[in-house]
């Protein structure tokens, strides 16, 4: 495998919707390759840091607005 | 937005999950409120992807291809400035991968959820998802890596 190959497999690793032989071939490109290992670690947190960094907390009046809306929703459709 | 999401309420039909609805209502007017603004800031999302030799090797020099600034200090991750750069980096991708990146990774939904709520294909959002890491990682490095 080359690195190349194993950067393409990361998202589908990180979701584990690899099969077991893929994961095994990757876990043994990541055991022999220190610049696939670093590229993982720093995937890893990038997804991390741009989840936390981008969250929001809805404000209170928002939240209660938009309950009442999907209570009127809900009342509608059922 | 929230007044967006209250005047499409008429186009609810109920095929879809509430939730899904509300999230493509919103995805599609943050869209289009951006469409056209932002055209200039993006950039080439190719000078952002890994780079490789003709071997499937990657290019670059050792120091730059080893650097792992995972296990830097949360402190210095969270600081004002990496965020600044991570918030670059994230108005500076093409407006499809901004909004995959933000429903998958923000908003931690499903391949499936955010395909359904984009119109796309699963195939295209785990592409766009996996481009948009990779360039914003990219930035990140630049940042917090070894300096050249």
């Amino acid at each position: 495998m080359t690195c190349r190959e194993a950067i393409e497999l990361m998202l589908d690793y990180l979701d584990a919707a690899l099969s077991p032989p893929s994961v095994e071939e990757l876990e043994r490109h990541f055991a022999a390759c220190a610049p696939c290992r670093a590229y993982l670690a720093t995937y890893k947190k990038t997804k991390a840091l741009a989840a936390e960094a981008n969250r929001v907390e809805m404000p209170d009046e928002m939240k209660r607005r938009l309950r009442r809306f999907l209570l009127e929703q809900l009342r509608n459709t059922t | 937005m929230f007044l967006t999401v209250c005047r499409k309420s008429d186009s609810f039909e109920g095929r879809a999950a509430l939730g899904s609805w509300i999230y493509r209502v919103t995805a599609n007017a943050a869209l289009n409120k951006r469409r056209g603004k932002r055209q200039e800031l993006e950039t080439s999302l190719e000078e952002q992807l890994p780079r490789f030799k003709e071997d499937g090797h990657r290019e670059g020099d050792r120091a730059w291809v080893l650097a792992d600034w995972s296990q830097n200090p949360e402190r210095a991750l969270l600081s004002g400035e990496t965020r600044a750069v991570l918030g670059r980096a994230l108005d500076a991708l093409p407006e499809h991968y901004r909004a995959v990146l933000t429903l998958r990774d923000v908003d931690e939904l499903s391949n499936e959820e955010t395909a359904e709520i984009l119109g796309e294909s699963v195939a295209s959002v785990k592409s766009r998802l996996h481009r948009a890491r990779m360039a914003l990682r990219e930035q990140l490095t630049r940042h917090l890596g070894p300096r050249t």
